[in-house]
């Protein structure tokens, strides 16, 4: 059985405390003990009483705010996983979060949804053990972030960022960024081109210490300076999509026709192709189309595997609306019929 | 994933009939909702990327809509161009279905900025 983990909710509503720490509680069904504080001395206490896996605290309380014992917290427990709830996201909270160490900035839910929300992210905050090192998503956490977290703690870690095609390394040395490395680059080069990496994942790894020191700036101007570079690749991105034509509908030889052909009233024959599990045409003219039959043969086989998921049931037919043309695959057990018919080709 | 969209997916509304949503990236990470208990976080979150990869058989990124029917339900798409895809699980067990309500949440998720 896994361990139970003990969360400290610290809000100075004692209703939603109170509506919190019970939704909390019922949707971790026994796996989480759910300690609630109403004010901040009480969560200080309950801190010496308790050993907590995270704090979920409150931003707007009297006496003392949530970034102020957020403060007093991250002196004791540096690596605990710190949640701040807010009504409102502003700008203002969004630096607070930053300069205080709190992972995760988090609206306030207002519905059943949004408690539930709350519950998943909290619970995969929960199962990302720091001593291990860490991994998550780039869109949800910027990479900028855990970069200045680890070195405003001053920690040493590795790490490593992947993307679909690409990936590399940042290695931290005490709070200083020493070496950065992807593909063919190294230095300041490859940091800013991980940096600047859309969507991806990273993961923190136990310290290495690496076999050349390519930099020698701080972290603050590095993160400037990417921050800079990232500006100026939005703003180019931007400025293209701006300009971007509309995309292209895909090619479908078997309906292309030739403008003599179009004048002439000639109908667009659909492309038709039917295909056996072993991958052999069955009907239809597949040459010009090889790897598209290649394709669909290994798709029927995959069709299996949503058979054996419940409430799915077996795939009948996958249908999609093109621009410019309708495209049609009908599964069978053994066989699939893929059909492609421009809409524009007049009978 | 842009803020917008992840903010305006975790706000997904529960329309009659259907049974669960989600997105899945060019990459391949998935994120779902369900309200149904047969259809778990971890099963849509490993369907969504099949749903793409047949989208990609069938030179599909383009399309308009998208929709896969099966014995049990039927799912509805809508790619983006960025290669985001977002789904629409419509369970047949529930028998009342909100057709306008799912078009206009797939014409949503198609003309959100970001």
């Amino acid at each position: 059985m896994s361990e139970v983990k003990t969360i400290l909710f610290v809000d100075d509503d004692a209703a939603f405390l109170q509506l919190t720490g019970e939704l909390m509680q019922q949707a971790s069904q026994g796996g989480w003990q759910v300690i609630m504080a109403d004010n901040p001395a009480e969560a200080l206490a309950a801190l010496k009483d308790h050993e907590f896996h995270m704090i979920v605290v409150d931003e707007r309380m009297p006496v003392m705010s949530g970034s102020q014992f957020v403060r007093l917290a991250r002196g004791r427990f540096p690596n605990m996983p710190i949640v701040m709830l807010t009504g409102h996201v502003s700008e203002q909270t969004r630096q607070t979060m930053k300069q205080e160490g709190i992972d995760v900035l988090l609206e306030k839910p207002t519905s059943s949804e949004g408690f539930h929300t709350l519950f998943l992210t909290l619970n995969e905050l929960l199962g990302l053990e720091r001593s291990k090192g860490f991994s998550g998503l780039m869109q949800n956490v910027q990479l900028q972030d855990i970069l200045q977290l680890e070195c405003l703690r001053r920690n040493s870690t590795v790490l490593e960022v992947f993307s679909k095609s690409e990936s590399g390394e940042i290695i931290i040395r005490t709070g200083s960024v020493i070496h950065a490395v992807v593909g063919a680059l190294t230095g300041e080069e490859a940091f800013y081109h991980l940096l600047n990496l859309k969507d991806g994942e990273f993961r923190l790894k136990p310290y290495v210490e690496p076999a050349e020191k390519t930099i020698s700036s701080n972290w603050e101007m590095l993160l400037m300076e990417a921050a800079q570079k990232r500006d100026e690749s939005d703003e180019r991105e931007a400025a293209e999509s701006m300009q971007e034509p509309e995309p292209a509908p895909p090619s479908f030889p078997a309906i292309i026709l030739t403008a003599e052909e179009e004048q002439a009233g000639i109908r667009a024959a659909p492309l038709l192709l039917a295909i056996s599990a072993e991958g052999r045409v069955l009907a239809g003219e597949s040459a010009g189309h090889e790897a598209l039959t290649t394709r669909l043969a290994g798709l029927l086989a995959e069709a299996a595997w949503f058979k054996a998921l419940t409430g799915l049931g077996a795939l009948q037919q996958f249908e999609a609306r093109l621009p410019k043309a309708d495209c049609v695959i009908h599964f069978q057990p053994e066989s699939l019929v893929f059909v492609q018919q421009s809409r524009e080709a007049q009978p | 994933m842009s803020e917008l969209i992840n903010r305006w997916f975790s706000r997904t509304p529960r329309l009659p009939g259907m049974a669960a949503c989600g997105m899945v990236h060019a990459e391949g990470a998935a994120f779902s909702k369900s309200w149904d208990e047969q259809y778990s976080d971890t099963v849509l979150n490993a369907l969504w990327p099949k749903l793409a990869a047949i989208v990609d058989t069938a030179e599909s990124r383009a399309a308009e809509t998208l929709q896969w029917t099966f014995d049990g339900c039927v799912i509805l798409g809508v790619p983006r161009q960025n290669g985001l895809m977002f789904f629409v699980l419509l369970s047949n067990k529930t028998g009342e279905r909100d057709n306008a309500g799912v078009e206009r949440l797939l014409a949503e998720f198609r003309s959100l900025r970001g």
